[in-house]
């Protein structure tokens, strides 16, 4: 088995810490960030470059908060041209403009895109270090043999090493009870105009991240720490058909690569509610 | 998806005799249980049928133990590159057998120092709960193989394969043998000869339509290659020349393999 403590040498610099506070009212999922308690949520720093850390060329922020049932992000994405064609659950979102959000447990992680048309992809990845005899091993959501889609990340044949090894990709994994909704401020797809951008609204029951909860209490006590990259990812055209991918992060990476739980930022679980100092 | 042209009517067949003895594997292809067996075609292209500019040939014999390969191989440079795995195989100077069954592919590679480097392949969908490859052997939580390909996506029609890399045939023997000198740039070589002795027990493992044990008549889907790494002014590229032809640069297509049918 891995040893819990081991960083892999990657090192903390540049993590950004976020306070997420209890919301202070329901919130509805529509993508529309208008309840009080996103007024008052602390918003992030403007992301930055996922790989050498200077401000993103768009503007990327994000706020997150919770109550007793979900952990809710909201994301605030400067878009001057809105664009999506990914209609299909779990399409490869990221082959397109897309938002991010990984969540980091011990031995596993759950990844998150979603695109200015509401459309989504999920996947679990499970460390192969710590899989074989584990909580996940023996249960039918990670059967390796039951025929669901299964892929592993960070093999020979593809980038996304880590030094820990690859990672086991449950393609067909869905994070039970999510909710999700974008708002856009444009128009998608329309080269003709110049957009603002678009906002997105996620809510992640807590009782979903019991299989990265690693003995943390769900929902969050006051105090708790969840390791957490929140990203956007952004296609420019650089002409004569080339296109850049710049990525912009709540903190950067040092790397193109967001699979890389230890350059998670940390998000500390606060029981003040917004806008309580 | 690559598409695959390979005619079943132009798969290479090979009538694969006994050996008239016993077969000691130390990489001489000179002994004299050789000296009758029937040598295959020129290697060449897999995708173009193009000639190697180096030749290679191999030759193939049985017993009721083991499956023996012996390839010749011409080189006036014999020498390792001793780069570590790229994709499913070393860039490296090698001889390369792949040895297919319906389930699984054995795939081994053996450079002129004698390295060998060996890879499992089984399709995801021949791999069943309590199925053949449901075994300690294959076990996916402690031996960690790979899926190829990622994200679900594979240059092959039949769907996902699981990679174990390393994977280990019990009671496999190979040898080389050097004519000339390895790693020695200063002087020319003639090639160098390589002796693998596949044992039937050990690739059963891998047979989850039970076509072993050997007897005559049996057929077996086997591929032989070898791969060069050819140094250009200012980079290098590794060439792979087989004896049968895929339509495709892709070495993984087993239904291309050409027959050989143990007589």
């Amino acid at each position: 088995m891995p040893d819990k403590s081991d960083n892999w040498d990657y090192s903390e610099e540049g993590l950004k810490h976020y306070t997420a506070q209890r919301a202070v009212g329901p919130i509805v999922v529509d993508g529309h960030l208008d309840e009080e308690t996103w007024k008052r949520a602390p918003r992030s720093p403007r992301f930055e470059d996922l790989v050498d850390g200077r401000p993103g060329l768009f503007d990327t922020r994000v706020a997150i908060v919770w109550d007793d049932e979900y952990l809710y992000v909201g994301f605030w994405v400067e878009e001057p041209h809105i664009e999506a064609t990914y209609t299909q659950r779990d399409s490869m979102i990221c082959r397109e403009n897309d938002v991010e959000i990984f969540i980091a447990g011990e031995d596993a992680y759950y990844e998150f895109e979603l695109n200015a048309l509401g459309t989504i992809m999920e996947r679990m990845y499970i460390w192969q270090d710590a899989y074989e005899g584990s909580k996940y091993a023996q249960s039918p959501e990670f059967d390796l043999l039951n025929g669901q889609r299964v892929c592993t990340l960070g093999g020979p044949a593809s980038g996304f090493r880590h030094p820990r090894g690859r990672r086991w990709a449950f393609l067909d994994w869905d994070f039970p009870g999510l909710k999700w909704a974008v708002h856009l401020d444009g128009t998608i797809n329309d080269d003709s105009d110049v957009d603002r951008g678009w906002t997105a609204e996620i809510a992640f029951p807590w009782k979903g991240l019991k299989w990265l909860a690693d003995g943390r209490s769900l929902p969050a006590k006051d105090g708790a720490i969840w390791r957490m990259d929140l990203s956007r990812f952004e296609h420019i055209r650089t002409g004569g058909g080339g296109t850049l991918c710049p990525g912009w992060a709540l903190n950067a990476h040092g790397f193109y690569d967001s699979h890389i739980p230890h350059r998670f930022s940390y998000i500390h679980l606060s029981e003040k509610e917004v806008g309580q100092s | 998806m690559t598409a695959t042209h390979c005619p079943y009517a132009q798969i290479r067949r090979y009538d694969c005799r006994r050996a008239p003895g016993s077969v000691e594997v130390d990489g001489d292809l000179q002994k004299a249980c050789w000296q009758g067996v029937a040598q295959t075609a020129v290697f060449a292209d897999p995708d173009s049928g193009e000639r190697a500019h180096l030749a290679s040939r191999a030759g193939l014999q049985w017993d009721e133990d083991f499956l023996y390969i012996g390839f010749w191989v011409d080189d006036p440079d014999v020498r390792t590159i001793g780069s570590q795995r790229l994709h499913l195989g070393w860039e490296e100077n090698a001889a390369v057998a792949c040895l297919a069954f319906s389930g699984a592919t054995y795939e081994l590679r053996l450079d002129p120092s004698g390295r060998a480097e060996a890879l499992a392949l089984v399709w995801k969908d021949a791999y069943q709960r309590g199925g053949h490859y449901d075994r300690s052997e294959f076990d996916l939580a402690r031996l960690k193989p790979f899926v190829w390909g990622e994200d679900h996506k594979t240059d092959h029609a039949r769907g996902v394969r699981w990679v174990f890399e390393g994977w280990e045939l019990p009671g496999l023997r190979c040898a080389v043998q050097v004519d000339g000198a390895l790693n020695d740039r200063s002087r020319l070589d003639k090639g160098w000869t390589a002796e693998i002795a596949l044992p039937w027990e050990g690739l059963a493992l891998l047979d989850d339509k039970a076509v072993l044990p050997p007897r005559p008549k049996v057929n077996l889907r086997l591929q032989l290659g070898r791969t060069e790494v050819i140094q250009g002014p200012s980079s290098s590229a590794m060439a792979l020349w087989t004896w049968g032809r895929h339509g495709s640069g892709d070495l993984h297509v087993p239904e291309c393999y050409p027959l050989v049918r143990l007589v």
